[in-house]
């Protein structure tokens, strides 16, 4: 990609930016709150300490994966909606091998990702063969499958021998299984005096850092890889461009259905394994809906324009303004709801690429006049 | 154990469920088969049952709530019209987006109007669907409990019906049904396709926000965030399910609302079935009915793809 199309792929996005924070603002301006200080809180709720940012790349680990997953999807064509549901069986699987098996440090975590990241993508690949065999829309099974794998989770946490009655969660996944960065170094002296000595590294060290963001990074490079370079890929991209050409042309696209949605949802599967293994309190909780990781990974593709590098940028971008708004509930006292505002806004700018147009072609004009004037 | 009573209960649990999601899946129907996507209706059911809780809290009259839900997801979904077929955007990303503010915007609003809670206050119910002499009959024999069939029921049902006659048999929904399937001929007939599909996502809205109305009025008789919570995906998929007809929908929310019905009443009873699997139901029997009977769904053929004159 040469430097001019990176700028005009990267200038409609900026653009819708700005339109999403100045529409959140006139929304915040009518419900009565202040949008500067509202804003400059989530900016300090993003960068105002090492704490922040490092909580900022956790939470952009599932995001990443998700957003990647429904864009490799929509790349071959596919509409992956049950990112959500792939999430939560990933997240199931590897809670439960987390809890019950019992293995050595690495092998352990290793060998939860593997059968998580697996049956997240047989529950992925059942909407792609269902979709190859009988033609039945994948949007549709997806969305049961979601529900499902929802109640399925429901199910499993309210076991008897998972649950812990009182603090209405799971068992904690063992610590062998766990991912987080230096989880047993914090218990030890030498760790207590460099705290004293060090504050930033205890701030940092506080944080759930997790090796879940290397995940990601992996991922991502992978699947631009795979996209890019492979003949598979190619043929992926073939049947989201046009599904009869790649029939035509003797591509298997029965066989690529099915292989699309299982990757995508491996990926999602990935996703839920690391949230469960790399965040405290690396327990199963009750939950009343849906976590929304999966939901998310839609538009962080879209933003992203379904290219597996750029889902890294929205998914740190808008894990970024997610934390944020936290600080901003809690200090000014706007709802953290205006991010959904601002999010709805930048992604209708995005659809709707009329406002930097519209900026843009001003600009030109006010260029010529002066160059009119200047003669 | 009086079964006509259990029967009433258990049809008028059904009616009760299905409601909402018809009225969004009718309205996806509209808006699809002129070729518009339509994924927004989440968004638009979220708004309405907002705008439904509130405004009939306010003025204290369900009616009003009803209706003014209906132009607040008309006028949300106008969004996603200028979208898709002004703008020619992506329908998909447009309707994810007004998915978020959909969401974003009703929440917001609670809390400004419910001094920070996010739960609104509890609003009037919509009157039964039977006037006082039939339901001053029924009162004391075994069917009373289908006195509890709300107006809008009877009148989504009736919805149904009105939309098959009108997509079918009149003109005006067969233009419809052409731009669906074929846009470029509809314009060269002198038929406007911009006017036909800015339309049909207007009603579309329009009836997806009754919906969201419906549940918040009078099913839970409050809004909180997680009132419709994935009801407007189950009416896509019910609409999807239903082949983009309406009469399709009305019995695939039927089926929603039955398993769903069926939850409440045996998880309610004894605890000899987990109630998640149970609530499984439906959702696996949708997967196995779609196998078994229904198969390879035909959309519209010209659905997600905006148009332009040069299409023709």
């Amino acid at each position: 990609m040469n430097k001019f199309n990176l700028k005009k792929k990267l200038v409609p996005f900026f653009f819708a930016l700005l339109g999403g924070f100045f529409v959140g603002g006139l929304c915040l301006i009518c419900c009565g709150y202040d949008p500067i200080n509202s804003y400059l809180a989530m900016l300090e709720g993003i960068f105002a300490k090492p704490k922040y940012m490092v909580q900022v790349i956790v939470k952009s680990a599932p995001l990443i994966l998700t957003g990647l997953s429904v864009a490799l999807a929509f790349k071959s064509g596919l509409f992956n909606i049950g990112a959500e549901g792939q999430y939560m069986v990933g997240l199931l699987v590897a809670a439960l091998m987390g809890i019950k098996l019992s293995l050595p440090p690495v092998i352990h975590f290793l060998a939860l990702f593997i059968a998580a990241v697996i049956a997240a993508g047989v529950w992925g690949a059942v909407a792609g063969f269902l979709k190859a065999k009988f033609g039945i829309n994948e949007v549709v099974i997806s969305i049961m499958l979601n529900w499902i794998a929802f109640y399925l989770h429901k199910y499993i946490f309210a076991q008897p021998w998972l649950l812990v009655r009182n603090l209405d969660a799971s068992l904690p996944i063992r610590e062998t299984a766990r991912i987080s960065i230096f989880q047993k170094f914090k218990e030890t002296a030498q760790w207590k005096g460099m705290i004293a000595k060090n504050p930033l590294f205890s701030d940092i060290f506080k944080t759930d850092l997790n090796i879940g963001i290397f995940v990601a990074l992996l991922a991502v490079i992978l699947i631009h890889y795979f996209l890019n370079k492979t003949t598979r890929g190619f043929e992926f991209k073939t049947m989201g461009i046009n599904h009869e050409t790649a029939s035509f042309v003797g591509m298997n696209v029965k066989r690529n259905t099915v292989l699309s949605m299982f990757i995508a949802g491996a990926i999602s599967g990935a996703a839920g394994a690391i949230q469960i293994t790399g965040v405290s309190p690396y327990r199963m909780t009750n939950l009343a809906g849906f976590e929304g990781y999966g939901n998310e990974g839609i538009y962080i593709a879209l933003v992203a324009n379904c290219s597996p590098i750029g889902c890294l940028f929205s998914g740190l971008f808008f894990s970024a303004i997610k934390c944020g708004s936290s600080l901003m509930q809690i200090k000014v006292g706007t709802p953290r709801e205006i991010i959904k505002i601002i999010t709805g806004v930048i992604i209708f700018f995005i659809a709707v690429p009329f406002l930097h147009k519209l900026i843009l072609n001003y600009l030109q004009k006010k260029k010529e006049n002066k160059l009119e004037n200047t003669k | 154990m009086r079964i006509p009573n259990n029967i009433a209960l258990i049809f008028v649990g059904t009616l009760m469920y299905t409601t909402p999601l018809l009225f969004a899946a009718l309205g996806g129907v509209i808006s699809e088969l002129s070729g518009v996507m339509n994924i927004a209706l989440e968004g638009i059911m979220t708004v309405g049952a907002f705008t439904g809780a509130s405004v009939s809290y306010f003025t204290n009259s369900a009616f009003v709530g009803f209706l003014a839900a209906g132009f607040a997801g008309a006028l949300l979904i106008l969004l996603h019209a200028v979208a898709c077929v002004t703008f020619r955007a992506d329908q998909t990303i447009s309707g994810t987006a007004i998915n978020f503010l959909g969401g974003g915007i009703s929440i917001l609003l609670t809390k400004k109007l419910f001094n920070g809670s996010a739960l609104s206050a509890s609003a009037p119910k919509l009157p039964s669907a039977f006037p006082k002499f039939v339901s001053n009959r029924l009162k004391g024999t075994d069917l009373e409990a289908i006195n509890a069939i709300s107006i809008a029921t009877l009148f989504a049902f009736l919805l149904v019906f009105f939309l098959w006659f009108f997509m079918y048999r009149t003109k005006w929904g067969l233009r419809i049904l052409a731009t669906g399937e074929h846009p470029a001929a509809v314009d060269s007939l002198g038929g406007s396709v911009f006017k036909i599909r800015y339309f049909c996502v207007l009603c579309s809205g329009f009836l997806a926000a009754l919906g969201g109305a419906f549940m918040s009025i009078s099913v839970t008789s409050s809004f909180s965030p997680v009132t419709i919570c994935g009801q407007g995906f189950i009416a896509l998929g019910a609409l999807i399910f239903g082949k983009w007809t309406p009469q399709g929908a009305m019995f695939s929310c039927l089926l929603f609302g039955f398993a769903r019905e069926c939850t409440t009443m045996l998880g309610g009873q004894n605890g000899f079935v987990s109630q998640a699997l149970l609530e499984m139901l439906p959702y696996v029997l949708t997967i196995a009915v779609l196998i078994l009977f229904v198969g390879r769904s035909l959309a519209p053929k010209a659905v997600g793809v905006p148009y332009t004159k040069d299409l023709r």
